[in-house]
């Protein structure tokens, strides 16, 4: 399973995330009332992956393991990286 | 028009015409490096114009040649057929984009799409991209100028950029859009902003690609884009400028190009570069006012100071006061001034001349005013004398005078011939026929009309040598020919004439099938045309009405036929005849005036009316006795020199209301057109006089009349023109 | 000292266009504006007469820009150590470091604004604000 709701209430992201893994993801993304993402073990996640995470904003742990996600994603989609969010509102 | 869009034709021109004969030469002589180097030149110069004046299409397109060209120029990529080709319709499309820019005075707008059609060509790979929305490149702009604040560094690395709005539907098709942007090669920086409607999270479509992804690269677009071939969306892809320094100042800036410099190796002309950046930095400490840092770098440079305190003094201070210079620059920027004119490219000698021309002329009034003022005093001893000599001057001025103005106006053949290699070149592909054109006489100058009004004639003399002359390679085996078949356009001087040959070494014209073509087609008699000689036969192929349309093939029998041409060459006042050698090829000549400016005529009065003969027809003048003149039906005829010559009466064929005077002799003008003698009867002879013609306008534009003249009394001096005359 | 006046400026380039649209900004900005089609054109308009600044193209006939370089820096006083401003389409960073190791002082990519070559043409000739 490379989306999981962790019994500390926690969404934990591992692993290569498709396409496939936007619907549950976005389910326990509205279930949680202060949803709380933990993608450390995420080495890859599709765009689709990414768009939730951009538009719904959960608070985002640990930095992903693939190089892609963390150089060029994670300051995009993580609150942690005060000053350094999209350049750019469209 | 703008200066600089004028400047950009006569320019653009002139290079796409270099380009066109270089590329030509290269395919010819794939190992002769002048010519592809002359071809990559011109394309480079070309891209280089199209930067000035603002036309990022048209430099797009050259671009991809030019990398092409060069390439070829190293020898890493062979020279072929096909990279010829390629860069020709490069040119084809520079062509209309200039012929757009002449009418308009700017750049077409949408010329995205021809540009892509030549990437395509060089790069089939090379997707075209999917046209984006005003709105994505907008966004991609505001991006581009957020990033250069944030990220300075980023920006400045960076050559291309991407704004990339996934097609919505994009998961559904199993496209992952970031994929491709985390494997674009010299990815620089990514951002991503959500699009669409603000919903609440619990309406959020998952499976529905609402994003606009930016992306930098410190690669080039066009070696990105490709990777993108696939995706359903749209892109914008901006080309960035070079490694600039953005955070410098100008004069920060230079001064570290020149501690580059000074730091750089210090082999041959070291001490050059050195002596060199020294004198750059001081100037621009001066320019920064920062004098008593110039005089310390001066002081340094003549103490031979080594090489790192010099760097030391340049970096010293480099907190450099606020440069106010671009701003002032900016302010007192000059507006384009539109100089519209038309330009007429002249050797710089031959304006020399009317310089001088123009100065030989004030002393000559200076010394007219003179005789005028002893003529005033009633000094008129010498006076006719001096009037004389004076008169003399002007003359010999005058005729100078014309004849300088006539070379403004003259022009080689070149700039007509030289649209040819590549026409032949065309044809020789589309036929299927082996082809050289083998170019003589090119800098042979004539008037520039004549040059330009020689294009269409020759072209179809051109088409129907390889149509219709050059055999296909089998048949040149049994005639004993070389497969490749040879046609020469030359052009020379003879005498007061400019001859234009175009000979090729087929098989000659076939008489026998010109014959029973020109009596199908009722073009004469079919017993004057079997008693025709095989010359005459021949020359059928120039008769209004024959064209030998069982051959119509992709190039000749296109509507008009030879006849246009000797019309054509007719109304330029010359003649064309025909030599053909069967099986041996054939010749066909033009032979025009020099110029048709200037034309020797005989004045005649007829009807009341002074009129011009062109003196090039007049063979002599006679009285011919009334009773020497006999009727043919309704039409006259005399005999002169054992011919039986046909007789017009000037008068009435200017105006049938004026009746014919019946004075015992006729006063006849003995004139030659087209081959056949006529006699003008004239009521008066006047004399002989050297004109410049002003063409017919207006209403007289109708009349039989090659132009006027103006009198010295005032009066207009019709010439006629002797084939429009209705005989 | 810092005067515009009397300043000369040779533009090498086989582009006449190139050439016009140089010499607008530069007579606009108050310099003196003299021409050369290609390199050896301009070494030899330089023995003649020195000028303030050379502004040299890369690719052009006869003597391209790169030569016309390195042969101007093994020349004596005083046309030696002219500034030289090359101006180019080229904008890889091989292109500029060629044009450093044969004598350049800088180096702009074209197409050029004409402000920000009157810019630099000024701080290259010593010209304050």
């Amino acid at each position: 399973m490379t989306v999981r709701l962790g019994a500390d209430g926690i969404i934990h992201i591992a692993g290569v995330c498709g396409v496939e893994d936007a619907e549950p993801l976005l389910r326990y993304l509205l279930a949680a009332p202060e949803p709380r993402v933990d993608w450390h073990q995420c080495e890859g996640a599709h765009t689709a992956i990414v768009q939730l995470l951009l538009k719904v904003r959960p608070a985002i742990d640990g930095a992903p393991l693939g190089d892609f996600l963390n150089q060029h994603i994670a300051p995009l989609v993580s609150p942690r990286y005060a000053g350094e969010t999209a350049l750019f509102k469209a | 028009m703008n200066e600089f869009i004028e400047q950009f034709l006569i320019e653009a021109r002139e290079l796409v015409e270099q380009g066109t004969a270089d590329l030509l030469a290269a395919e010819e002589r794939p190992k002769d490096a002048a010519a592809i180097d002359g071809a990559f030149r011109a394309f480079h110069t070309l891209k280089g114009s199209a930067g000035i004046i603002d036309f990022a299409a048209m430099a797009r397109a050259l671009h991809v040649a030019e990398d092409s060209l060069s390439e070829a120029r190293g020898g890493s990529l062979p020279i072929t057929n096909e990279l010829i080709s390629h860069c020709l319709s490069c040119l084809d499309q520079v062509v209309q984009w200039l012929e757009v820019i002449e009418q308009t005075g700017e750049p077409p707008a949408d010329a995205d799409s021809g540009a892509d059609a030549v990437v395509a060509l060089f790069e089939p790979g090379a997707p075209t991209p999917a046209k984006a929305s005003p709105e994505v490149a907008a966004n991609l702009d505001a991006w581009l100028d957020a990033l250069s604040v944030a990220k300075p560094d980023v920006r400045a690395a960076a050559r291309s950029a991407l704004c990339h709005q996934p097609d919505e539907g994009s998961f559904f098709r199993g496209d992952d859009p970031l994929v491709r942007i985390r494997d674009l090669s010299g990815l620089l920086a990514v951002d991503l902003v959500p699009t669409g409607p603000a919903v609440p999270p619990a309406e959020i479509d998952p499976f529905a690609c609402h994003l606009l992804i930016f992306a930098i690269s410190s690669e080039q677009v066009s070696s990105l884009a490709p990777a993108f071939a696939d995706v359903a969306g749209q892109f914008e892809w901006r080309e960035l400028a070079g490694p600039v320094v953005a955070t410098l100042s100008p004069a920060a800036q230079l001064i570290e190009a020149q501690i580059a410099l000074l730091q750089g190796p210090q082999g041959e002309g070291f001490d050059g570069r050195k002596a060199a950046a020294l004198n750059t930095a001081i100037n621009v400490r001066r320019a920064e006012g920062r004098d008593a840092d110039a005089r310390h770098i001066e002081h340094l440079a003549a103490s031979d100071a080594g090489v790192e305190a010099l760097v030391d003094t340049l970096r010293s201070g480099a907190a450099a006061p606020a440069d106010n210079a671009a701003e002032e620059a900016r302010a007192s920027e000059p507006s384009a001034q539109d100089l519209a004119a038309r330009s007429l490219r002249v050797n710089v000698e031959r304006i020399d001349a009317l310089v001088r021309l123009t100065g030989e002329l004030t002393v000559l009034k200076h010394a007219i005013g003179h005789a005028a003022a002893m003529a005033d005093r009633g000094d008129t001893e010498s006076l006719g004398t001096m009037l004389k000599a004076q008169y003399g001057s002007l003359d010999r001025l005058v005729s100078e005078l014309q004849h300088a103005v006539l070379n403004i106006r003259v022009l080689p053949l070149r700039h007509v011939f030289q649209r040819f290699p590549r026409l032949v070149r065309d044809m020789s592909d589309k036929l299927g026929k082996p082809m050289r054109l083998v170019i003589e006489g090119e800098e042979t100058e004539a008037d520039k009309t004549i040059v330009e009004a020689l294009f269409e004639p020759l072209l179809h003399v051109l088409r129907n040598a390889a149509d219709h002359g050059i055999e296909v390679p089998g048949a040149r085996a049994e005639a004993g020919k070389p497969p490749t078949g040879v046609v020469i356009l030359r052009a020379r001087r003879d005498g007061d004439h400019l001859a234009v040959e175009v000979e090729d070494d087929g098989r000659g014209i076939d008489t026998a099938r010109v014959r029973s073509v020109a009596t199908e087609r009722g073009v004469a008699s079919a017993a004057a045309i079997a008693a025709m000689s095989e010359e005459a036969a021949a020359d059928l192929i120039f008769a209004p009405g024959f064209s030998t349309r069982s051959e119509v093939t992709g190039y000749s029998g296109r509507g008009v036929g030879m006849d246009a041409v000797r019309v054509a060459v007719q109304r330029l006042g010359g003649r064309v005849s025909l030599h053909s050698r069967p099986e041996h090829g054939s010749l066909v000549r033009m032979t025009l005036p020099f110029t048709i400016m200037k034309t020797d005529v005989m004045t005649v009065e007829a009807g009341g009316q002074v009129l011009g003969i062109p003196l090039d027809t007049v063979i002599e003048t006679a009285r011919i006795p009334r009773a020497a003149i006999s009727n043919i039906g309704a039409a006259q005829a005399f005999t002169w020199r054992n011919r039986t010559v046909p007789l017009l009466d000037l008068s009435s064929a200017i105006d049938a209301s004026t009746a014919s005077t019946s004075s015992a002799d006729a006063l006849v003008v003995i004139v030659t057109i087209a081959g056949e003698y006529c006699g003008l009867e004239v009521e008066r002879l006047g004399e002989r006089m050297d004109v410049m013609l002003r063409p017919m306008e207006g209403l007289l534009a109708g009349l039989p009349c090659a132009g006027t003249t103006l009198l010295g009394d005032g009066r207009v001096l019709l010439v006629l023109d002797l084939h429009e005359l209705q005989l | 000292m810092a005067d515009v006046t009397g300043k000369r400026i040779l533009v090498v380039d086989d582009a006449s266009l190139i050439r016009l649209y140089y010499r607008q900004a530069l007579e606009a900005a108050g310099f003196t504006v003299e021409e050369a089609l290609n390199g050896l054109e301009a070494i030899e308009k330089l023995l003649l007469e020195p000028v303030d600044l050379v502004i040299v193209d890369v690719n052009m006939p006869r003597m391209d820009g790169m030569t016309f370089l390195k042969t101007l820096r093994r020349q004596g006083s005083p046309i030696v150590a002219i500034p030289a401003l090359v101006t180019s389409t080229e904008a890889a960073p091989q292109d500029l470091d060629a044009a450093r190791a044969a004598g350049a002082n800088f180096y702009l990519v074209k197409p050029l604004a004409q402000d920000v070559l009157v810019q630099y043409v000024r701080l290259m000739c010593g010209i304050s604000a």
